[in-house]
């Protein structure tokens, strides 16, 4: 891979241990691939085959499967049934160490760098050039100029990683994983955080792997760059390898409607009620994150006393922080946000929840319950301003709230004194969904409320949902399950970029929905 | 008022504080918190002064206490690398176990109550590379012993070493992430366990210097608190050698000058004080500025 | 109260590391040429071989009743406070200083205000520490420790300077009125004030945390800080209060070892009884009955070490042996050596259900 004047600089280490002891990579095949986590389907028999000088794609929504799918790919995860295949042969892939034995490499998501060292640092991390003991800038230099030539590679070298942009960090993981000889590499979601021509460089950086002999899995749901990029195309949804196809033969319309899949509108009548007066209003909201980026642009929208309005998109484009910046877990940066004509925007979470606003999280675990926690202390949540006597949880009051939360949402508990960990999924959720529904809500703020929840558990949350809007609760509910969504919301809107580029009423466009969520531009 | 002989002190005092500093500033940077530095140079001051007595050679001694260092270190890195001990309840308890033991042997092999005195103490020589007696120089160069030579060499080999050296490079890579460490596939456990190693070894050797050249006996009690100003110098000098040498210095200058002080009423307690003061002024003003200056990025964006 | 079989595995949990301990403090004795049977059988039976001496643990133990509930207050919060010490020395030098110069008749005025004056002190201690973290995010293990050795020598100095009783050799405060002296003996049971106060104080610290609001939302910072701050936790606040409670705690320990046992303030008024607290809260994971009996336990130790080296030729260091020892392998993670043969066995990772796709 490297070019000849380079050997002489490539220090001793650099070169791939074990590429000679490794037969030629032909192909890597998964077979009746499935995991499970409790009752979840994460993969369910998957056969997928990729060849060496191919680039394929695996694409879907999030909860398709597809992390599970690089997990077992990687050693990070084993699976419970079927089997990996090496050239043909079935392998074992135990941990990342036998992955990387293996050749295969993974860029994650979630980048492991030395944010403190610069790049090149980074990059030469266990091999450095050294001269006389010290290591040697100038000779560490002259070999990144090397690289620089042989890979069409630009990296500002002595920049600090922790301010490097993404891209160029991705370049790095890139390079450090060709140093170890591998022959296919996965890409998990590279592209979410990057601007259209860093992802021009990304996609062109494939190509030329590619033409090298490597394989490239390329795990996405971003539709146009995989139509740009990829030689075949594998859709998942929910759990299920839904078909591979050579990317010639597709359009984005087919495309997204794999990822979609068909949406029977349900059956079963919702009762349509009147709307209140309007509850909350977001006006020109802009949310940034820690680092300084803009998570949410321009947003504004408003929601309705007995109204549901769903927020839909696909992760990552701005619905958790419109969420958090509502409840008052995120600052606005710009823009506001009123109760009834309250502007609430300075208010802090207790303040905000005083005025009758309730929060279901999407972490459940780690947010909308103390996990390790009786069940108690999870039920009692913002309740305990209002059950406090003096600085004092009377017993009596606090036992029969807690009993009566469990009852009237039917949490199935095996021993009411145990941890909150020892309730299932659903019945955590129930719990959480009680918890936040008691006292009537003015605005309940919900994101993913049937995440990881089993069928039973999800018709007797949703109908909790419903049964709310009876009592003027407004519902502003931000979910990646478009089932979902379909079937509670009145509006929703659709968040792609930070911005909401599109809002529909019922009866619901699925497919323009579905465009839209993908930013496919027709 | 100032004088060269004050200066001259000053820097006698700080030795045993700067190589407890600087071993304890490597293992920080590695990513362990080492509060035990108190205990480790209790130990070297110990075996150092009675191995050299025994083997009539300071050299030995010295190289003794430093081994006595390197064992204790890796004994308590180990339990927080391997065994993932909390690193203050590690740090504390080895200090009231080495006070404990070394107390408890003291009284009942050696049959002493507090102070060792040993025979023959093989004092460390003592070097005057300046001819005459007054003046600058021969205040900053007359009158050391080779533990001060190396420790200057310490001083000004140790930025170079964490900077420019393949291992310094790792040392550091670990203490940013001991994860990111060993997913890049370094040996994230033996570099915090060399660390560790070191830590000891300079803290024995900063406790040997101070019973072999400064004080001439062994007293249980006579590390008095510089394990833990070493600590403060670390957080002052924010884990860089060269500023945190020179809070060393200061802090050695405030013990000397405390002995000249105290015929003007100046109490002692107080100005042992200091060197904990301007730490936490320090951590203060710093937090300060890094909080506004966070605030203004997104206020003003 | 706790699952039955969680009290056993917490029970077990506290033995395994007290065994260890034993176990290596018998080398050192061996290595002095004593027998480590002999030993442990003597500081036995000075410990509880008779009323007198049960009496004599106790009292030793009072002081640690107030430095463990101390730390573990702000514990429960997830903040490793070490302010036990400083707040310790504080509350028992403003104990001294008040009890010596009051001139008032009655000791049920005169013991509160003595006992109140060692809680401010305590509480101002550990108040700059506190609103550090609380607001600027400044880590407590550094600020707490290092305050510890600025509240020393400015006590130190007071005490030189100002406080110093009138013709002693060492630096001592005078010795406090009679009037402010906690008794020693409680109708006659033999039990002293101080250590029934100390029961107390853990007491209500058991209650405080199970039972009140406050107690609810530093619990919730602790173990699920997300899930406070999601439910209206003000979390600087309470920071705060349980870092400055810490100081009034150990302030009122400090008063109370001063009034009920020492009576005057002198250099090494506290033997490092703020990190042996220290040590107890965390052997008995923040539960208020184990830190009476760890509490009792070192109160033991030292009651016993101390009679024990007047009539043997075991050294009082002894105590500082034992004490050092368990503190290193109560915080040792043992199951670190099961993991290790179990990882060799080749089992694979364990997933998370309800995780991301």
């Amino acid at each position: 891979m490297w070019n000849r004047n380079t050997e002489s600089l490539v220090p001793a280490a650099f070169v791939a241990a074990g590429t000679n002891e490794r037969p030629k990579f032909h192909s890597l095949s998964v077979s009746g691939l499935s995991k499970s986590y409790g009752s979840v389907k994460a993969n369910a028999n998957i056969n997928i085959s990729i060849q060496s000088g191919e680039i394929h794609a695996v694409v879907g929504q999030n909860g398709a499967g597809k992390s599970t799918f690089v997990k077992m790919l990687y050693g990070l995860q084993q699976p419970d049934q079927g089997h990996i295949l090496l050239n043909g042969v079935v392998t074992s892939i135990g941990t990342p160490r036998d992955a990387l034995r293996l050749g295969i490499g993974l860029i994650q998501q979630e980048l492991v760098l030395i944010d403190e060292l610069t790049l090149l640092e980074n990059i030469l991390l266990g091999s450095e050039l050294s001269q006389f003991g010290l290591t040697s800038h100038s000779k560490q230099l002259m070999w990144a100029q090397e690289v620089q030539k042989s890979m069409g590679l630009e990296l500002d070298w002595d920049r600090v990683t922790g301010e490097a942009p993404l891209a160029q960090k991705q370049s790095v993981e890139i390079l450090r994983l060709l140093s170890k000889g591998v022959d296919l590499i996965i890409f998990d979601e590279p592209t979410s955080s990057l601007a259209p021509k860093q992802v021009a460089a990304l996609l062109e950086l494939m190509r030329s792997l590619r033409n090298q002999g490597k394989a490239v899995i390329f795990i996405t749901h971003k539709v146009n760059e995989v139509l740009d990029v990829s030689d075949v195309i594998s859709v998942l949804r929910d759990g299920e390898l839904v078909s591979t196809i050579p990317n010639k033969e597709l359009s984005a319309q087919d495309v997204a409607n794999m990822i979609i899949g068909t949406y029977e509108l349900s059956a079963i009548e919702r009762t349509s009620i009147k709307f209140g007066k309007r509850a909350l209003a977001v006006s020109h909201l802009e949310v940034r994150d820690n680092g300084g980026s803009v998570r949410v642009k321009d947003v504004s929208f408003s929601v309705c006393s007995g109204e549901v309005v769903g927020i839909c998109g696909v992760s990552g484009n701005g619905q958790d922080e419109i969420v958090r910046a509502t409840i008052g877990l995120m600052e606005a940066a710009k823009g506001t946000v009123s109760l009834f004509e309250t502007d609430v925007t300075k208010l802090d979470v207790k303040d905000r929840r005083a005025l009758g606003i309730s929060f279901i999280s999407p972490d459940r675990r780690r947010e909308g319950l103390a996990i390790e926690a009786p069940i108690k202390d999870s039920a009692i949540g913002n309740h305990v301003w209002r059950l406090e006597r003096f600085g004092w949880l009377p017993k009596k009051t606090i036992q029969t709230f807690v009993t009566n939360l469990i009852q009237n949402y039917s949490v199935k508990t095996r021993d009411e004194t145990g941890k909150t960990s020892e309730l299932s999924g659903g019945n955590q959720q129930k719990l959480v969904v009680g918890r936040e529904l008691e006292q009537q809500p003015k605005l309940l703020v919900v994101a993913q409320p049937t995440r990881g929840v089993d069928l039973a558990g999800v018709a007797a949350i949703h109908d909790f949902l419903l049964a709310s809007r009876l009592r003027d609760t407004a519902i502003l509910l931000s979910s990646e399950d478009l089932d979902e969504l379909f079937f509670l919301a009145d509006r929703i809107l659709v968040v792609f970029g930070g911005n909401i580029v599109s809002e529909f009423s019922r009866p619901f466009d699925v497919e323009a929905i579905g465009k839209a969520m993908l930013g496919v531009t027709t | 008022m100032i004088s060269f002989q004050l200066f001259s002190t000053s820097l006698s005092f700080a030795v045993p504080l700067i190589l407890a500093a600087l071993g304890g500033l490597v293992q920080m940077r590695s990513g362990i918190v080492n509060i035990a530095l108190e205990g480790q140079m209790l130990i070297g001051a110990l075996v150092g002064l009675v191995t050299a007595s025994w083997l009539s050679s300071w050299l030995l001694g010295s190289l003794l206490a430093v081994v006595a260092g390197v064992l204790s270190g890796l004994f308590i890195t180990v339990l927080m690398n391997v065994f993932k001990a909390n690193q203050i309840i590690v740090g504390l308890g080895f200090n009231i176990l080495a006070l404990g033991i070394i107390g408890y042997i003291l009284k009942s092999v050696l049959g002493v109550s507090g102070t060792l005195q040993v025979d023959d103490p093989a004092p460390l020589p003592v070097l005057n590379p300046i001819s005459s007696e007054d003046g600058f120089l021969a205040s900053l160069l007359n009158d050391r012993n080779p533990v001060f030579w190396f420790t200057v060499l310490l001083v000004i080999a140790l930025p170079i070493v964490l900077r420019k050296t393949p291992l310094g490079t790792h040392i550091r890579a670990v203490g940013f992430s001991y994860e990111g460490a060993e997913s890049l596939g370094l040996r994230a456990r033996r570099l915090q366990l060399g660390a560790g190693a070191f830590a000891g070894a300079m803290a024995a050797l900063g406790g040997a210097e101070l019973s072999m050249g400064q004080v001439g006996l062994f007293n249980v009690n006579m590390i008095s608190g510089r394990g833990y100003v070493a600590l403060a110098a670390i957080y002052f000098g924010a884990m860089i050698v060269i500023p945190t040498t020179i809070a060393c210095v200061l802090f050695a200058f405030f013990e000397a000058l405390q002995i000249r002080l105290q015929l003007n009423n100046i109490p002692a307690s107080i100005v042992s004080t200091l060197p904990y003061v301007m730490v936490v002024l320090g951590l203060f003003s710093s937090r300060l500025f890094s909080t506004i200056r966070r605030k203004n990025v997104i206020s003003r964006t | 109260m706790m699952p039955k079989s969680e009290f056993i595995s917490g029970f077990f949990r506290a033995i395994v590391p007290i065994v260890v301990a034993l176990l290596l403090g018998s080398v050192v004795i061996l290595f002095s040429g004593d027998n480590p049977l002999n030993v442990y059988f003597l500081l036995l039976r000075e410990s509880a071989g008779g009323w007198n001496q049960i009496q004599s643990t106790l009292t030793s133990s009072t002081v640690l009743l107030f430095t463990a509930t101390a730390t573990a207050i702000a514990f429960r919060a997830g903040i490793f406070s070490l302010a036990a010490e400083g707040s310790l020395i504080a509350g028992g030098f403003a104990a001294a200083v008040v009890g010596a110069s009051l001139t008032l008749s009655s000791p049920f005025i005169a013991i509160p205000i003595v006992l109140l004056a060692s809680m401010i002190a305590g509480l101002v201690a550990a108040a700059i520490p506190a609103a550090l973290r609380a607001w600027l995010g400044v880590d407590e293990v550094v600020s707490t420790l290092l305050f510890t050795f600025i509240i020393a020598g400015v006590v130190t100095w007071l005490v030189q300077t100002r406080f110093q009783a009138p013709g002693q050799a060492n630096s001592a405060t005078s010795y406090v009125a009679d009037v402010a002296t906690l008794p020693r003996d409680i109708l006659g049971s033999g039990i002293g004030g101080g250590f029934l106060l100390g029961l107390l104080c853990v007491g209500t610290y058991g209650i405080w945390v199970k039972r009140s609001s406050s107690g609810f939302a530093v619990r919730m910072l602790g173990t699920a800080p997300r899930y406070a701050k999601a439910i209206g936790v003000r979390a600087p606040i309470y920071i705060f209060s349980v870092m400055a409670m810490t100081g009034v705690v150990a302030g009122l320990g400090g008063g109370v070892h001063l009034t009920g046992l020492v009576g005057r303030y002198v250099e090494g008024f506290s033997a490092g009884y703020g990190f042996t607290g220290l040590a107890i809260a965390i052997l008995a994971r923040m539960n208020p009955w184990g830190i009476i009996a760890g509490a009792i336990f070192f109160g033991a130790i030292t009651s016993a070490g101390g009679t024990v080296q007047l009539f043997s030729d075991i050294p009082l260091d002894i105590v500082n042996v034992l004490q050092g020892l368990i503190m290193l392998t109560v915080v040792v993670d043992y199951s670190v050596l099961k993991r290790k043969r179990r990882r060799s066995r080749g089992d694979s990772t364990i997933s998370t259900p309800g995780g991301a796709t």
